[in-house]
């Protein structure tokens, strides 16, 4: 049922996805280790800034990222005199307006993580000796795992159920940023019901078992499920 | 030698800590306070946990706050055990006490089986910590603080957050900290009993001022703050002289005379400490005839006191070299013709034992 674009559609989708979730932890659990953190007067503006995908339609996002990095914008101009060309209409395009997209769905559950945490545990790692760093990856991340995993699934699907910013920033070109959501919105275009259903059913079935696992898995952070695997041997 | 003079809190906070002593390189001093009075704040502080904090601190020759300039707290060689201690919910009992063991500052003998014999933990060392007692948690935070080889051991009320039938089961190993410790312990406390029991000074704190600080048989027998009125009394340090079994009773000696108290599971040699409460004591000017008291001092009067009850005064009692504090009506002070210097009789109605712990010399 599913025809050569639309399994090039959701092999991209996939690819998508998984590049913007790694992303996405790299670059949110920063952020979200210092807006959790911070006394600074700038927590405010910078927790406002990072929840405006929340709020903006994705076409806003994509029209001003096509300015910016389009080869007139002040993005674009810096990444052709790079040697880079310009990002609308490629792969790494759709990474970073994906990236921006969905960062409020990857930063503030593990903000939330790391707020509820409290200051305890990193107080007790500092007086067994622990540097700055060292708290960080030994004892914040291992027990905020259950609030990182949330973030890095809610990231994954919400990267795969985008469609507006996608569009904008990456056009339609099959096999290069035709991911499955455009693809499915250009068979209904062609009227291709058949084709649509056979890629939609296959979103609805994806998007059900990943929300289903991470029911599942935040079910089980009774049981200290997560709580294991940060385990020293 | 820890020289301590810190001020904590923010030029605008209602609440701040200012404290100058100086503690000995060893030995325990008990932090004492009602509540609010800065104790945990002055124990933070010294781990480097406080914000707003300033002044002076050195420990061992080392500085670790010098003006606004404070040493990192991970930088600081400090055995922190809070009230109610964290145990990192991650990692096994194992795996919290190796946490500590692998940062601690300065190599050495690994004492890591040695802490778990101490400290009881073989059983332990594979249970999940969420699956600990009380009394269980508070033992592997103690042995953790220690496998960071500190300079300097500091305990929050380490035994408050254990319900009291419980407490026993925690009491003896921190015994065993204090004598293994062979660094100064700072002790936080609000109870006298343990005060008296395992520190050799004590620091009183109220309202974020040092109020007293010395020797614990000087501070608390002389102190008068509110905190001390229903309980005011005093130390004397002493030595078991003999055990009359069948009345089980204890007799105890000390540069002032001797008493007989109630007391069980002590020993002929024994070091303890004698605590009398100044409302078990009465004055007399010639020993009574026909009295139930048995326990009879003769002493010089020091001091003549008011307390916060318009009728009585509390009068100090020089006994040898110790001070007995009594608590009577000022109608006794008067119908007695007492002052300063005039030999009286302290009749003790009772009087508790406490074994001495610890490191002090007996």
């Amino acid at each position: 049922m599913l025809g050569a674009n639309d399994i090039a559609a959701l092999w991209l989708t996939a690819q998508l996805a998984l590049v913007t979730t790694m992303c996405l932890l790299v670059i949110g659990l920063p952020i979200a280790w210092w807006l959790a953190n911070t006394r600074s007067r700038w927590r405010a503006p910078v927790a406002a800034l990072v929840a405006m995908p929340l709020v903006l339609p994705p076409t806003v996002i994509g029209f001003y990222l096509l300015l910016w990095l389009g080869p007139d914008g002040a993005i674009g101009g810096l990444t052709a005199a790079a040697g880079w060309g310009t990002l609308p209409f490629t792969f790494s395009g759709l990474v970073v307006a994906s990236v921006l997209y969905s960062l409020p769905f990857v930063v503030q559950p593990i903000e939330n993580a790391f707020r509820s945490l409290g200051r305890a545990p990193i107080e007790t790692a500092a007086t067994l000796g622990a540097g700055p760093w060292d708290r960080f990856f030994t004892v914040a991340l291992p027990l905020s795992m259950p609030g990182v995993i949330t973030a890095a699934v809610l990231g994954f699907a919400h990267t795969v159920g985008e469609f507006g910013v996608v569009l904008m920033i990456g056009g339609n070109i099959p096999g290069v940023t035709q991911v499955a959501s455009v693809r499915v919105y250009e068979q209904v275009e062609s009227l291709d019901y058949l084709g649509a259903h056979a890629l939609s059913l296959t979103l609805v079935g994806f998007s059900f078992l990943a929300l289903l696992a991470l029911y599942l898995l935040q079910g089980a952070r009774g049981a200290s499920a997560f709580a294991r695997e940060g385990r020293q041997p | 030698m820890i020289e301590l003079a810190l001020r904590v809190g923010s030029p605008s906070s209602a609440f701040t800590l200012e404290v100058n002593a100086e503690c000995p390189g060893s030995g325990t001093t008990a932090v004492f306070g009602p509540s609010g009075a800065g104790k945990t704040t002055l124990l933070r502080a010294i781990a480097g946990l406080a914000d707003h904090c300033s002044g002076r601190l050195v420990v061992a020759g080392e500085t670790w706050q010098d003006g606004r300039r404070a040493m990192p707290a991970h930088q600081r060689a400090v055995g922190y055990v809070a009230q109610t201690p964290l145990l990192f919910d991650h990692l096994d009992v194992a795996g919290n006490l190796r946490y500590a063991q692998r940062r601690a500052r300065e190599p050495g003998a690994d004492r890591f089986d040695e802490l778990v014999a101490l400290f009881d933990l073989e059983s332990l060392l594979a249970r999940r910590v969420d699956a600990l007692s009380g009394g269980e948690r508070q033992r592997v935070a103690m042995a953790r603080a220690l496998l960071r080889r500190p300079r300097l051991l500091l305990l929050d009320e380490p035994v408050s957050a254990i319900d009291a039938a419980r407490r026993d089961e925690v009491l003896p190993y921190l015994d065993a900290l204090a004598r293994q410790a062979g660094m100064p312990v700072l002790y936080v406390s609000h109870d006298i009993d343990e005060v008296v029991r395992l520190a050799d000074q004590v620091l009183v704190l109220e309202a974020g001022r040092l109020a007293r600080f010395g020797a614990v048989t000087e501070v608390l027998g002389t102190h008068t703050a509110g905190q001390f009125a229903a309980s005011a009394g005093s130390v004397i340090d002493a030595r078991v002289t003999g055990i009359e079994s069948q009345w089980s009773l204890a007799t105890v000696a000390f540069s002032g005379g001797s008493l007989s108290v109630p007391a069980s599971g002590f020993a002929v040699g024994d070091s303890v400490r004698v605590r009398i409460l100044a409302r078990d004591v009465s004055l007399a000017l010639a020993v009574p005839e026909d009295t139930s008291i048995q326990n009879i001092l003769r002493g010089t009067v020091a001091a003549i006191e008011d307390t916060l009850e318009p009728a009585m005064a509390r009068v100090t009692v020089r006994v040898g070299e110790q001070l007995v504090l009594a608590r009577v009506t000022h109608r006794a002070v008067a119908s007695l013709s007492l002052r300063r210097g005039s030999s009286v009789v302290a009749l003790v109605k009772t009087a508790a034992l406490a074994r001495r712990r610890g490191s002090l010399p007996g």
